[in-house]
């Protein structure tokens, strides 16, 4: 055997040798060396302790990357005709969008955003024409199936839930459970009673528990009652963020009688404070504010109720509530904040 | 029902993500280890795995079934650690901590004593290398893959493979030439 190269050692280090390697080295003592020293090397470079990981890691990990998943994996032979479909639909949708602008009125048409495609993927194996519909193309449908609704609400309400429930945008879902909170139709609104009370879907219930709000109070159905759906939401086990998402809506729909109904129901102690602050905003009577704080056990309401009168400036309310407040350091607290305000005529206790 | 990779990536491509989640969970030990080998450090390793699989599932209409599944992870894996290598060398030191551990396989006192010596050494050396040399080295001396593989995972030929792990040997030898010539004094 001839002299083996360099690489041809190394390759050996991590593989089998070549017939008369071994035989070659035992007789020449310069590649003997030479091989000698690329082992030095690498086993000085030798291996180091990966920590361990235990045998739950998969899972582990899957729920880390299962959280940031898109919603589908597309096929590469999907991508062309999708494309392709998508710009048809784009240049047919903005067509149609400029028919449509001599016909509706301006404030109808608020869909005016760049639409973003949907691609709605056929499940089945053999390829199929991708429909792609983009959000202008849902509003267009949505508006069709509004009017369809007053007439026909068996055939365009399951339209109307798929769209909710579907692989939709999250705009084109708020707009389907908009055309739902303003319809007169007995079945839509129960529709969205149902969404509005299933917890399994939050995202979605908040939505329409705001939609209701709002369009409830200010629609044409003022004999639902508002103030018992909203508690009916508020009281049962959503996150206290989008307890106050809701209240937020009440607040905007100006609905004081909602709120005062959710303070005094409401077993959330945090979400009974933001109540407080809506309400004082809206600019309701300082008795109202100034009750909750008698009744009310909770420090951190007690407290948001003292912020909104110091920002009110109200200091013969505060005054008040010093002069009945039994505890010493509350009546402390209530005192400072009057000095906060540089309010001074302290109402003494009746003798 | 216990699918090959090459099954369940096809059924994670059209969708299902039980069928990834089995991929998953069949190669996160082996990405991670690759992963921490790349990076240094346990965070940036996790952080790749993370990432990998990410980039896999979005991937996944790519993935041909040609090669093996675990070296179009692999390939993935290394092309996110240059990611973050480069992202790393414009912000902070990029030296592996592990390479403060390394020690011999068999160490003796004096090879023990002579530990940091070599991690000095070595750092350098392993930091000069390209990052093809450095994948293949990684590849071929921790990993344990064979050529085709490295070649697959590095997108070059057989040739170039083994050339790779070659030169990156040579580089370190010639680096640690200074403590091997004690030895042998």
């Amino acid at each position: 055997m001839t002299h083996p190269t360099e690489e041809e050692m190394v390759d050996r280090y991590y593989s089998d040798a070549e017939a008369g390697f071994e035989e070659h080295l035992a007789i020449c003592q310069e590649c003997r060396a030479l091989y000698r020293a690329i082992c030095e090397t690498l086993e000085m470079a030798a291996d180091h302790p990966v920590p361990a990981r235990g045998p739950d890691y998969g899972s582990q990990v899957w729920a880390r990357v299962s959280a940031q998943l898109p919603a589908k994996a597309r096929k590469n032979w999907l991508l062309v005709p999708a494309l392709a479909a998508g710009l048809a639909v784009m240049f047919a949708a903005g067509m149609w969008t400029e028919h449509l602008r001599k016909e509706v009125p301006p404030l109808q048409v608020t869909f005016v955003h760049a639409p973003a495609p949907v691609l709605v993927q056929p499940a089945a194996k053999k390829p199929r024409p991708v429909r792609v519909l983009t959000d202008a193309e849902q509003d267009k449908k949505l508006l069709a199936l509004n009017s369809l609704l007053e007439a026909d609400a068996k055939s365009a309400l399951p339209k109307v839930l798929a769209m909710v429930n579907g692989k939709t945008s999250d705009r084109t879902k708020e707009h389907a459970l908009f055309v739902l909170a303003q319809s007169d139709s007995p079945d839509a609104r129960a529709a969205l009673m149902n969404i509005a009370r299933d917890a399994a879907k939050p995202e979605l219930q908040t939505k329409a528990v705001r939609m209701m709000v709002v369009m409830g109070e200010g629609g044409p159905r003022k004999e639902v009652a508002v103030p018992d759906r909203v508690t009916v939401f508020t009281l049962k086990g959503a996150p206290t963020a989008e307890k106050k998402q809701i209240l937020n809506s009440v607040f905007l729909a100006a609905n004081s009688q909602v709120l005062l109904d959710v303070l005094k129901k409401q077993p959330d102690a945090g979400v009974r404070a933001a109540t407080i602050r809506s309400l004082a905003v809206m600019g309701e009577r300082s008795n109202v504010l100034t009750d909750v704080y008698r009744t009310d056990s909770d420090d951190g309401v007690r407290r948001a109720v003292l912020d909104v009168l110091v920002v009110q400036q109200n200091g013969e309310a505060l005054s008040e509530l010093a002069r009945d407040e039994p505890d010493a350091q509350r009546k402390k607290e209530i005192l400072s904040r009057l000095a906060t305000i540089g309010y001074r005529k302290i109402q003494r206790p009746p003798p | 029902m216990e699918w090959t990779d090459h099954e369940a990536a096809r059924r994670a491509g059209a969708g299902d993500q039980g069928a990834f989640r089995l991929l998953v969970e069949r190669h996160s030990h082996a990405i991670f280890r690759l992963a921490f080998r790349m990076s240094g450090n346990e965070q940036d390793a996790e952080d790749l795995v993370q990432e990998t699989f990410l980039r896999a599932y979005k991937q996944l209409h790519r993935f041909d079934g040609r090669a093996a599944f675990a070296t179009w992870l692999y390939r993935i894996c290394m092309n996110c650690s240059l990611d973050l290598i480069r992202a790393r060398k414009q912000s902070m030191d990029a030296t592996p901590q592990w390479l403060e551990q390394v020690a011999t396989r068999e160490p003796s006192p004096e090879r023990l004593s002579q530990s940091r010596e070599i991690a000095n050494l070595l750092r350098p050396a392993l930091e000069g290398l390209s990052d093809t040399e450095r994948h293949a080295f990684i590849l071929r001396h921790y990993e344990g893959c064979p050529i085709e593989q490295i070649a697959e995972v590095l997108g070059v030929q057989a040739g170039a493979a083994k050339h790779s792990v070659f030169r990156a040997v040579q580089k370190l030898r010639k680096a640690l030439q200074p403590v091997w010539e004690v030895e042998t004094r």
